[in-house]
């Protein structure tokens, strides 16, 4: 009992002291005249002619808690915009929020930038601020590659086992979208080789070497806003041959094989085609390549991407002991306006460039941090949650998969 | 190039033709010495001297292959001189009368004095034909582990650290390339011991396959691996690079002759540590002078490890050898040897992977190889003058008890589907387990046997002495083995389109060889002509009607010239001087692989139906089953000429040969594309719901689709071209150092290329098709190389002290080499239907054609040179004990010099690691 009253007691002691020095405070002082705070917002850098077409700048002080949200805004210099807010002098945290459109290739789009800073000080001397910008997300209202799970599965003897390697697509916008002749590329280059290929197309193209198309008419696969759609490369449970492994046969399509021998074709999945490839469609299982989703522009046929989309790239290769010898690469080139989303992968120890351009992706992603790491089975590369809105996730996608995946993520559908 | 050669021979012979008119005119005589040793044994290279009473030049020449040494000369008195080094010199004096033609046969008594002079490199023969005599002393200091060390004494050799994990495979007048396709060289170069050839056209312990146990330990279809021969029981050795004699057949590129050791000698005993090995040999020869009955015996053991900190791989090997060797020599009329043979040969190689670093999972791979062989010789030499000379018959049998046991633990990577039928159809295919143990047996017996008779006759002219040799060679090859041996269920392969196939099935291999052979000797005052002409025929038996070779005869021509000057005066000393070339056809017959390869099946997918629930799940296959026998197949056949000239001066030897040899029909195995159709079971009017069963295929609607397959065929397009220059230099020992110098060298020009069109078959998938197309290309990648060397040894040799030891410095000039690139476009296409469309600059532009256009590094391709490196070599013997003891060590590449060097920028570094080893001999 004892130690009740005494706890009761260092309570009201504590608050008489808080309240005391509260009062102290100048902040705090009633009456005291706002200052003019002008805050100034860089738009962020990666993205080409941002308009910044909503705001939401939130003060909070330090001390008191007090928060002073601002909307509006107009333009300072060139890419750049002015905020004004009557704050009274203390310290205060910023969190900014905006909506800016932006052109990119071309087409405008929109995205979610942001800012943050902290302990501002807030007075007569210093009374204006300059925050750059980052894009949080982009608003692309299509698909994105929500996960790649490309390493394969270890069996309970420690062997390599791949039939379960699959891609998610989920749909990040708030309109149904039609999984329909989407293809998933894969690219021709290696982000652990590089090379000087000429002609360099990679600021406009994506250079591939095989593509999958999802089988529909156009309106046979919707998929609903924040929905997801699952590639396999074998849609069966693969817990019967690899207790260690997942079921897939819930996936909604599947890539069979007809030439293969190891590959089995579950009736119940629908298959995706080889719209073109060099052998047949692999998932590189360290992941020494990159893939992207997109589809053919306007007008443009199987048949007439085979002729009009062929890329020879020449480059030297340099054998340690020989010399340099000149070499031909054949592989085709993906303009990326029909890219609707690009993941590269590399390895740390081994990565030597990304192969798409960075408006497509940025960065990069992994599994696995040296050549033939054991670590890496029954991970995979899976992109960030932005946030939850109307009861649907929204991912996060900023064109830079290093900030925009989570690596050697555990699996979604495990 | 063989244009000029024969004008080379016509001028030679022009040549000839003037200086015997201009001898003509003094009445002669002919005299034919045949100097043999005691036993009868010829001596070749004996140096007879005819002195002439009225102080004129002496005549002199030394004697041939047979002992034989015949002059003409002008009528008068001479004084015979013969010595021959070891024996005791022959003098007697000889009166010679117009027209005589007088044949003297004399033995040479060894002499009691040591020999003085040692030679321990390789000695240029002075025979008609460029090759290289090694015998017991070279050896000795050499240290072998293997016959594949005494290679390194030839021109271009090169010693370095012995390689046992692996086949060591012959290359003769070659730089040699890692390929399969480039293997008949090897394949073509015959191993005769005693007499009997070591078969290697039954061996079979190989399935095609990606596995690296498999690619690196198969010397399948690749001759002779030297690892299995120990040096010990040698005696002697002769590797003829150039024109062998037409009595040897089955070899296209060279001839190694192997003669072990008869008669008596000491308990010898050697024990030999290196860093990777240790050797161990026994041996004695046994001697019953009363009964003129000699027995030799030897064992040895040698145990190896590639890297003696890993004890997952090793290579061991174990011989045993009897011989029995019977003289009779109390007749006047002839003298009979009779030689019998028992041999052991065991060659293990295993290997395997720790399953500690393979998450605790078998995967291993171990080779037996026991080979018995048998064989006998007969030999008969008249000891009269007249027709017949000797009878020489060898036969041989020899069985072989081959098996390699893979055992792997195999994991499947996704479901996988194997069709077991082993006749063309269509079947449903049955699931593999997820994991399982696989193993797979070789099991192979090949059983060779060998009969030749060779009688030699000799016929004397006035002008010539001719020896013709006739006679016929048969051998036969056939496997009793199980053959490959694997439960289907549980293949070691999945991929493999192979089934179990027992070798006990393919009949018996014959080759039949007939030749004669003149060797002639010619002389013309004191210039001396041989002349070695033979033709040997060969074909083979037993074959099936389909088969090109069956009843086809191969002829070889071969002709080997030497030409000897006179003997002359030069500083004060006497100089010979001889040129010699020669030209000849060699041909190899198939190996047994080659005619009878396994059957492929093609298993192509109709139905993959894999229902959810495992008792509706039916996945068809219809099975093609492929015959890849090449019945077109024909024996390889190299072609070869040379020219050498051989300088004696003072005891001061230098030989030089330019060669050049070009085999267009060589083995290799050759890809052609077959269209395959099979029916594309469409099951989408299955209802995958209410399903009771598997689905039945006979209302499942289809369409008939085609594949492309390949089928890898053993061909004649492999060409392999070899020209180059060996020389050797060998100088006397000189008395106040000790010391001799040799200096071997080579430069070697190889090109390694195929003589037929490729296939190739990108099959790419463009507009949703695979493409069906295969394209018909001139050329595949092609290698040039080059290599320049040359070793300078010094050797001396302190009788005193007992003490021997050698120097040599190995200089690498230059390896260069070059790998132009294969055509990058085909000059023609075919489809499914097998129709030959030309491809023209317009195929280019339509996608699918396009595909034909090849870019792996087809592109500029160049010349590429590693520059000078030199490594050194230390050899010391040392006798102690009145030489009951030798004790020996060697130092490969002991100081070295590897400089760096910048291609396009970037620096390469060399480095040669040392590797010693030592060694004890006990002689009691």
């Amino acid at each position: 009992m004892n130690y009740k009253h005494l706890l009761y007691a260092s309570a009201a002691f504590c608050a008489m002291l808080f309240a005391s020095s509260c009062t102290d405070d100048k902040t705090g002082k009633p009456g005291e005249p706002t200052l003019d705070f002008t805050l100034t917002v860089n738009m962020p850098i990666s993205v080409e002619s941002p308009e910044l077409t909503s705001v939401e700048a939130t003060f909070t002080e330090v001390t008191t808690g007090q928060t002073i949200t601002v909307t509006e805004f107009s333009a300072a210099q060139e890419e750049s915009y002015r905020i004004d807010a009557d704050l009274l002098p203390g310290q205060y945290n910023l969190t900014l929020k905006g909506v800016i459109r932006y052109t990119q290739d071309g087409v405008t789009g929109e995205g979610d930038i942001e800012a943050s800073r902290t302990n501002i000080p807030v007075s007569e001397e210093s009374h204006a601020l300059t925050v750059e910008t980052t894009v949080a997300t982009i608003r692309t209202n299509n698909f994105v590659i929500e996960e790649i799970f490309f390493t394969g599965s270890l069996t309970p003897e420690g062997q390599q086992y791949y039939g379960d390697q699959y891609m998610k697509i989920t749909n990040n916008s708030d309109q149904t979208l039609y999984a329909d002749g989407l293809i998933i590329f894969k690219s021709a280059f290696m982000t652990v080789d590089k090379y000087d290929y000429t002609p360099d197309i990679m600021a406009t193209h994506f250079s591939v070497d095989s593509g999958l198309i999802l089988p529909g008419s156009g309106t046979d696969y919707p998929v609903a806003p924040g929905a997801s759609i699952v590639i396999a490369d074998t849609a069966i449970d693969h817990r019967e041959f690899n207790s260690q492994s997942l079921d897939l046969s819930g996936a909604t399509f599947e890539y069979y094989n007809t030439r293969d021998d190891e590959d089995v074709d579950n009736p119940n999945v629908p298959n995706v085609q080889t719209l073109f490839a060099d052998d047949s469609w692999t998932w590189h299982n360290r992941g020494f390549y990159s893939y992207a989703i997109g589809r053919l522009g306007e007008g443009v046929t199987a048949e007439s991407f085979a002729k009009d989309y062929a890329y020879t790239a020449h480059y030297e290769m340099v054998v340690e002991g020989y010399g340099s010898f000149p070499m031909e690469a054949e592989c085709w080139k993906v303009p990326n306006a029909w890219v609707i989303d690009a993941v590269n992968l590399s390895i740390e120890s081994m990565f030597m460039w990304i192969v798409t351009s960075p408006t497509l992706d940025s960065g990069w992603t992994y599994c696995g941090k040296i050549d033939k790491d054991q670590t890496r089975y029954g991970k995979s590369v899976r992109r960030k949650v932005y946030k939850q809105e109307e009861g649907r996730t929204i991912y996060k996608d900023t064109n830079n998969s290093t900030v925009d995946f989570t690596a050697e993520s555990p699996l979604s559908l495990l | 190039m063989r244009n000029r050669f024969t004008y080379l021979i016509a001028g030679l012979l022009l040549f000839l033709c003037a200086s015997v008119r201009a001898e003509v005119s003094q009445p002669t005589g002919k005299i034919t010495f045949e100097v043999t040793d005691p036993s009868g044994e010829p001596l070749a290279y004996a140096t007879v001297m005819l002195k002439g009473s009225t102080g004129e030049t002496p005549y002199g020449r030394p004697t041939d292959e047979k002992g034989i040494a015949l002059f003409t000369v002008p009528v008068g008195t001479y004084e015979v001189h013969i010595t021959y080094i070891g024996y005791t010199p022959y003098t007697e004096t000889l009166s010679i009368r117009e027209g005589d033609a007088l044949y003297r046969p004399l033995w040479l008594e060894p002499s009691s004095v040591a020999i003085d002079d040692v030679v321990v490199t390789a000695t240029e023969s002075k025979g008609i034909t460029s090759s290289s005599m090694i015998d017991r002393k070279a050896m000795e200091h050499l240290q072998p582990s293997s016959f594949s060390d005494l290679l390194s004494l030839l021109p271009g050799g090169k010693a370095s650290a012995p390689s046992l994990s692996a086949p060591n495979q012959i290359h003769l007048r070659e730089i040699g390339i890692a390929s399969d396709d480039y293997n008949t060289s090897s394949l073509g170069t015959s191993f005769v011991v005693d007499g009997a050839p070591i078969r290697n056209d039954g061996n079979m312990q190989y399935i095609p396959s990606y596995d690296p146990y498999f690619d690196s330990k198969s010397h399948a279809n690749a001759g002779m691996d030297m690892r299995t021969l120990s040096t010990d029981e040698i005696e002697h050795v002769e590797i003829v690079r150039g024109i062998p004699s037409v009595q040897y057949g089955d070899l296209t590129s060279g001839l190694v002759k192997i003669e072990r050791k008869r008669g008596y000698t000491p308990w010898n005993m050697r024990f030999k540590a290196d860093m990777n090995s240790k050797l161990y040999y026994l041996g004695k020869g046994f001697e019953i002078p009363d009964r003129e009955l000699t027995v030799n015996f030897g064992i040895d053991l040698l145990d190896a490890k590639p890297d003696p900190r890993n004890t997952l791989e090793d290579y061991r090997r174990a011989t045993g050898s009897v011989r029995l060797n019977k003289l009779w020599d109390r007749s006047e009329k002839h003298r009979i040897t009779l030689g019998i043979n028992l041999d052991y040969t065991g060659s293990f190689d295993n290997k395997k992977i720790d399953p500690e670093a393979n998450n605790g999972q078998l995967n291993d791979y171990r080779s037996q190889y026991n080979r018995f062989a048998l064989s006998g010789d007969f030999e008969l030499h008249s000891r009269r003058e007249g027709f017949f000379r000797s009878l020489s018959m060898n036969a041989s049998i020899d069985y072989s008890r081959d098996r390699i046991d893979r055992r792997k633990f195999v994991q499947i990577t996704k479901p996988t589907a194997v069709s077991n039928s082993l006749a063309p159809g269509e079947y449903d295919a049955i699931l593999l387990e997820p994991s399982f143990i696989g193993e797979m047996t070789i099991d192979g017996r090949p059983l060779n046997a060998f009969a030749k008779a060779v009688a030699t006759f000799r016929i004397d002219s006035d002008a010539s002495s001719n020896t013709i040799l006739a006679g016929v060679d048969w051998v036969m090859d056939k496997n009793l083995g199980e053959g490959v041996v694997y439960d289907v269920a549980r293949p070691v392969f999945p991929e493999s389109s192979l089934r179990p196939r027992p070798y006990y099935d393919i009949p018996a291999q014959h080759d039949l060889g007939l030749f004669i052979e003149d060797n002639t000797t010619l002389s013309f005052g004191r210039y001396q002509l041989d002349i070695m002409a033979g033709l040997r025929a060969t074909t083979m038996l037993n074959l099936g009607r389909e088969y090109t070779m069956r009843g086809k005869f191969y002829f070889d021509p071969r002709l080997n010239l030497r030409l000897a000057f006179p003997s002359f005066r030069i500083w004060g000393q006497t100089a010979e001087f001889a040129l010699s070339g020669g030209t000849g056809w060699h041909t190899k017959s198939p190996t047994m692989d080659q005619l009878y390869p396994a059957l492929r099946y093609y298993d192509i997918v109709q139905l993959n139906y894999f229902h959810s629930n495992p008792d509706l799940r039916r996945i068809n296959y219809v099975t093609y089953v492929i015959d890849p026998t090449n019945y077109a197949l024909e024996a390889a056949r190299n072609f070869k000429w040379e020219v050498r000239a051989d300088l004696t001066l003072a005891g001061n030897r230098l030989s030089v040969t330019y060669f050049e040899e070009d085999m267009k029909s060589g083995f290799r195995t050759t890809s052609a594309y077959d269209s395959y159709d099979y029916k594309a079971y469409d099951y989408s009017g299955v209802d995958h719901d209410n399903l009771q069963a598997p689905p039945s295929l006979e209302d499942m609607p289809y369409t008939i689709e085609t594949r492309m397959a390949s089928t890898a065929r053993t061909t004649n397009g492999s060409r392999t071209f070899k020209r180059g220059v060996e020389f050797t230099f060998s100088s006397q020992r000189i008395e106040a150092l000790r010391t001799r110098l040799t200096v071997t060298g080579a430069w070697f020009h190889t090109e390694y290329s195929n003589s037929d069109p490729i296939q190739y078959f990108p099959g790419k998938t463009i507009n949703f098709q695979q493409v069906l197309y295969v394209g018909l290309y001139e050329n595949d990648t092609y290698y040039i190389r080059e290599m320049a060397n040359t070793n300078f040894m010094l050797d001396t040799d302190i009788p005193r002290l007992g003490l021997g030891f050698s120097f040599t410095f190995q200089c690498a000039w230059t390896t260069k080499q070059f790998n132009p690139s294969g055509s990058q476009l085909p000059y023609a296409y075919f489809g499914p239907d097998g129709i030959i469309h030309p491809f023209t600059e317009e195929s280019l532009s339509d996608p699918e054609l396009a595909t034909l256009k090849r870019y792996e590094g087809t592109t500029v391709s160049r010349w590429t040179t590693v520059p000078f490196a030199m490594t050194t070599n230390l050899k010391v013997t040392k006798r102690l004990f009145k030489e009951k003891v030798m004790a020996a060590i060697y130092v490969t590449q002991m100081f070295n010099y590897t400089p760096s060097y910048k291609v396009d920028g970037i620096t390469t570094r060399r480095h040669a690691t040392p590797y010693f080893g030592m060694e004890i001999n006990l002689s009691l």
